[in-house]
């Protein structure tokens, strides 16, 4: 009888699993929604080079992206900030593996501004103020007499953490912070509110004046050197060292044709 | 000269009324202040919302669901009766495991309270409060009931790869929780000390039935683990020790003790009423994880020390078994493709190291192992299916126990996490 039940059980169990198998030829991205626009225009590129792989991309935050990894549920995840330990510890447990951290592109966090407003320059340590409600208005940072409306990202993006962890030095934000669910929605709201303040990734900074940090101006030389205060890469994240299609993807990806689309979009090459 | 100021003012007045560019603009610019309005009044609304969506976002809901099919090789096989404690059958289908899990998560502070649906009851699992400090955040403090510090204890059922707990884990962690308070100490991920203190009332542990509790109010645990990462080489090595230390206050002067000369003993003299046994226990732990070939785990664990079976409250009057104890757990996880895991594990329980097997004169003294083999399944989202099969042997002696019992079982589960 026991005999029996296994052979049911482990017919039962390749059956359900062929499934698995098959969807293995699809390569999904997932995750930071501050790469979501580079990593279409890579998966666009590749492809069109490469008709026969199939690369499927989407956001929804750098911590969606790396529990989708930890699930199983994608290939790779993009993320803007690296993984923390526990969801190392959460992807051992399941896979056995510590992950793999690919550096991909680096970015500096630009502060947004709406184009007409007076203020150019802002400290870190201001930067610290105005995100944890310290500083309200505008006249202290030198600007006009008006209260400052601060646009934040939601707590599953790793441009939020990074901020968090970098600017406010693991302070919470102020419970006024609007909490936007991307970049894009960040930049538009700062640009219709005079009165907004809001960070992102440099690659979406259309229609906002960049505040320079520390007298810095987030640029190409100031974020590649690292002098730029909140410059960081940008990673990619795959549960076991590539191999496939997958690895010619990330190879590709850090190639000099991969890293022209990286300034194309607006962030910079590593 | 008035009314001609009065009257131009009203013909003025008139035409502009009338004037249909004058009146579009008037219309326009009100609706644009009527729509400014109702904008910003959505966008107070929406801020609103969104203090209230991130507020309810600490408020995590989490669970599993374990339903299997279980088959024995004869009717006593199946240890637990959860249905029916006169249950012969050789197989049956259990809801094994059925969690709800609420925990509000205000980053510094923490509540966590699961529960246990079963057929018959609900059973209360955690409830716990933990605080980080503020300031460095090196330091946390959980309070209530939760599980004790040891890594198969600790490590979720709804992840461990193996069905049920090693032998030496289920004997010494019965329901694997207990109600206390621990202090967790993690300084920027060096190593992690986690020590607690745990009522002795045994709420959680073993039944125990002392006159004088207030002689042992608490046990002590204490566990220190260390993560060793080595990126390039994909090799990740976690190790550590634990110890529990605690005495059991004796409500008889016959305790059974260990002996290696002679058979095992009730020692009337030695001991009297009220006397401290001690319940200690030290263990080694370590994780291996290496990105080879799709992933794979070695766990293993070894624990010994002296253990105190249970007291009886209904015959205060028997004896008292105390025995020096050694268990062990290897197991070995692979991953074979991004959707299956085979797993093997060897587990073995020495109740009584003292005693040659020779002369093992009762069954609770008699070593027990286990082999299991299985395979997972993880091609729906949520979903974990699993085949397991376990391989009991208990050691046999003649005139005691002729013949290794047939209790291997078999089990295939089907797992809903949430």
């Amino acid at each position: 009888m026991i005999k029996k039940s296994i052979i049911v059980a482990v017919i039962a169990l390749i059956v359900v699993g062929f499934s698995g198998f098959m969807a293995q030829e699809k390569m999904t991205v997932k995750g930071s929604d501050t790469m979501v626009i580079l990593s279409q225009r890579w998966a666009e590129t590749y492809m069109n080079s490469h008709p026969e792989v199939s690369i499927q991309v989407t956001g929804g935050g750098s911590g969606t992206g790396i529990s989708a990894l930890i699930n199983g549920t994608t290939d790779i995840c993009n993320s803007s900030r690296p993984m923390k330990k526990s969801e190392i510890k959460t992807l051992k447990e399941r896979f056995g593996s510590l992950g793999v951290e690919i550096p991909c592109a680096k970015d500096g966090i630009t502060i947004y501004v709406n184009e007409n407003n007076s203020v150019s320059n802002i400290t870190m340590e201001q930067l610290k103020k105005v995100f944890t409600g310290k500083i309200t208005n505008w006249k202290d940072l030198g600007g006009k007499d008006e209260k400052i409306i601060v646009y934040s990202r939601e707590n599953n993006s790793g441009t939020y953490v990074y901020f968090k962890d970098n600017v406010l030095k693991g302070q919470d934000y102020s419970p006024s912070c609007q909490n936007l669910p991307g970049t894009a929605a960040v930049v538009n709201a700062v640009s219709k509110d005079g009165n907004g303040i809001g960070y992102g990734g440099h690659g979406y900074s259309k229609g906002v004046k960049m505040c320079k940090v520390n007298g810095i101006e987030p640029n190409e030389a100031n974020i590649g050197s690292g002098k730029y205060p909140i410059s960081r890469d940008l990673y990619m994240y795959v549960r076991n060292r590539p191999t496939g299609a997958i690895k010619k993807f990330i190879d590709w990806v850090l190639s000099p044709e991969g890293q022209k689309v990286v300034t194309k979009v607006g962030y910079f090459p590593l | 000269m008035k009314y001609k100021l009065i009257i131009m003012s009203l013909i003025i007045a008139f035409f502009a009324m009338n004037n249909p560019v004058w009146s579009q603009e008037s219309d326009e610019s009100t609706k644009l202040e009527e729509l400014k309005g109702q904008v910003e009044g959505i966008n107070e609304n929406v801020t609103t919302l969104l203090t209230d969506v991130t507020n309810l976002k600490k408020m995590k809901i989490s669970g599993y669901m374990q339903v299997q099919y279980e088959q024995t090789q004869s009717a006593k096989g199946l240890f637990a009766n959860p249905y029916d404690a006169k249950d012969l059958v050789k197989g049956r289908v259990r809801i094994r495991r059925s969690r709800l899990k609420f925990a509000y998560d205000a980053g510094l502070t923490q509540v966590v309270i699961q529960g246990d649906f079963s057929n018959e009851k609900f059973e209360l699992k955690d409830a716990y409060i933990k605080i980080t400090d503020p300031w460095t955040k090196y330091f946390a403090l959980q309070t209530g009931v939760f599980n004790r510090p040891n890594y198969e204890v600790e490590y979720s059922s709804s992840q461990r790869e193996s069905m049920e707990r090693s032998t030496v884990i289920k004997n010494l962690y019965p329901s694997e929780r207990d109600l206390g308070a621990m202090l967790i100490v993690n300084p920027d991920d060096m190593f992690q000390l986690q020590v607690a203190a745990f009522n002795n009332t045994m709420l959680g542990d073993l039944k125990q039935f002392s006159p004088n509790f207030n002689a042992e109010k608490f046990y002590y645990m204490a566990r220190l683990t260390k993560q060793l990462s080595f990126q390039d080489a994909g090799l990740g090595i976690d190790f550590g020790v634990s110890a529990r230390i605690g005495n059991v206050v004796t409500n008889t002067n016959k305790v059974y003790t260990s002996d290696m000369a002679t058979k095992p003993k009730a020692d009337s003299t030695t001991y009297a009423k009220g006397d401290l046994l001690p319940r200690t226990w030290y263990g080694a732990e370590a994780q291996i994880y290496w990105d080879f070939l799709g992933g794979m785990k070695l766990t293993a664990e070894y624990m010994m020390g002296s253990n105190v079976d249970e007291l009886s409250a209904a015959t205060p009057t028997g004896a008292i078994r105390m025995r020096d104890f050694s268990g062990y757990y290897v197991m070995l996880v692979k991953n074979v493709t991004k959707d299956f895991q085979v797993a093997v594990k060897y587990d073995s329980y020495n109740p009584n190291t003292k005693i040659d097997a020779a002369a093992v004169d009762n069954t609770k003294d008699l070593a027990f192992s286990t082999i299991g083999i299985g395979l997972h399944n993880y091609t729906f989202d949520n979903v974990r299916i699993s085949l397991w099969y376990d391989m009991n042997k208990t050691t046999t002696l003649a005139g005691l126990l002729d013949k290794d019992p047939l209790d291997n079982l078999l089990t295939f589960r089907v797992q809903y996490k949430f």
